[in-house]
C-alpha cells in the first residue's frame, strides 16, 4: 500500500514537473535597472551628506578669509615705494628751498600711504 | 558562487575599481540564477508583477550576499528569499488565498480535453498560496521535505502534512479532468 502510494506521488510530481509552467524570459533592461538598483544607490550613501557639509564648511571658511583680508589690505611694495619717493622729494625740495617744487600733491599722497 | 563571493572579498579592499568588479560579479550571479528564480515566482503565481518581485528577490539577496556559507544552499536560499517577497506581495495586495483550503472546496472542471501543460497550470492555481507552494518546491523545483521546511521556515512535519493534503487536491482535480496518472 505504502509502495503503491509512493508511485502514485512518483507520477504525480513527474506530472507536474513535466508539464510545470515556464516563466517569460527577462529581458536586458530589467538586467540593468536592477544593477542600478544596487549599484547607483552607493552614490546616496550615508557618507554623502557629511562630506558634502564639511566641503561647504571649509570653502565658506575660505571665502571668508578671501573677503576679510580685501577690506584690511596691506599696500603692494610698488605703492609703498611711490609714497616714499614722493615723500623724500618734498623733503629734498624744502631742504633746498625750492618753493616752486614745494607743492605735494597732498591726494596723490594720500591716497599712496 | 563561492568562488565569486570569495573573489569578491579578496579584491573589495585593495582592487582599484571595486564597484565595478561587484557588478561583474552581480551579473554573474543574476544571469546564472535568474531564470530559476523567475520559474519559482512564476509557479507560485506571480505573473504581471513578476517582474518587481525578481527584482526586489535580487536586490535582497545580493545586500545579504554575506550570509551565503556553503554555495551549494545558494540556490535554496536564493528561493526562500523568492518565496518569502512573494508570500508577502499577495498577503499586501490580498490576490491569493494564503489559508488552507480543503479539496472540496476547488471548483469542479467544466471543460475537459484539455492539454496537459494547461491542466497542470490549472490544477496550481487552485491550490492556496501555502499548498501551492509545497508542491512547486518539493514536486517542481525538487527540493527535499527538510529543504522545503527550511526554505518555509516550518517544521518538517507541517509540510509533510501540507504537501499530503496538496497532493490529494491536485490527484483530485487532475482525475475529475480525465487524467490518469
Amino acid at each position: 500500500m505504502k509502495n503503491a502510494n509512493h508511485h502514485q506521488e512518483d507520477k504525480l510530481a513527474s506530472f507536474l514537473k513535466t508539464n510545470a509552467p515556464i516563466a517569460p524570459a527577462g529581458t536586458k533592461a530589467q538586467e540593468v535597472l536592477c544593477k542600478n538598483l544596487i549599484f547607483k544607490e552607493s552614490f546616496l550613501n550615508p557618507w554623502l551628506f557629511p562630506i558634502l557639509a564639511t566641503v561647504s564648511l571649509i570653502t565658506a571658511s575660505l571665502l571668508f578669509l578671501v573677503l576679510s583680508e580685501e577690506n584690511h589690505k596691506i599696500p603692494s611694495a610698488n605703492e609703498v615705494s611711490s609714497s616714499k619717493i614722493l615723500y623724500e622729494t618734498f623733503i629734498a625740495n624744502k631742504e633746498s628751498n625750492n618753493i616752486d617744487e614745494l607743492y605735494v600733491d597732498w591726494d596723490l599722497l594720500a591716497e599712496n600711504i | 558562487m563561492g568562488a565569486i563571493k570569495s573573489l569578491v572579498r579578496k579584491y573589495k579592499p585593495t582592487h582599484k575599481d571595486h564597484e565595478h568588479f561587484n557588478e561583474i560579479a552581480f551579473t554573474h550571479f543574476y544571469r546564472t540564477h535568474n531564470q530559476h528564480i523567475r520559474n519559482v515566482l512564476f509557479r507560485l503565481g506571480v505573473e504581471d508583477e513578476l517582474d518587481d518581485l525578481v527584482q526586489t528577490t535580487f536586490i535582497k539577496a545580493w545586500k545579504n550576499i554575506d550570509q551565503i556559507i556553503q554555495s551549494e544552499h545558494i540556490k535554496s536560499w536564493l528561493s526562500k528569499i523568492a518565496v518569502h517577497s512573494a508570500y508577502d506581495f499577495f498577503r499586501k495586495n490580498k490576490k491569493f488565498k494564503l489559508v488552507d483550503c480543503e479539496p472540496e472546496m476547488l471548483e469542479k472542471p467544466s471543460r475537459p480535453n484539455r492539454d496537459d501543460k494547461d491542466l497542470a497550470l490549472e490544477a496550481l492555481n487552485k491550490l492556496s498560496f501555502d499548498h501551492r507552494t509545497v508542491i512547486v518546491l518539493c514536486f517542481i523545483e525538487e527540493y527535499t521535505l527538510q529543504e522545503t521546511a527550511e526554505i518555509l521556515e516550518l517544521p518538517i512535519g507541517t509540510v509533510k502534512s501540507r504537501l499530503a493534503r496538496a497532493k490529494h487536491a491536485i490527484q483530485t482535480y487532475l482525475e475529475d479532468m480525465g487524467v490518469t496518472l
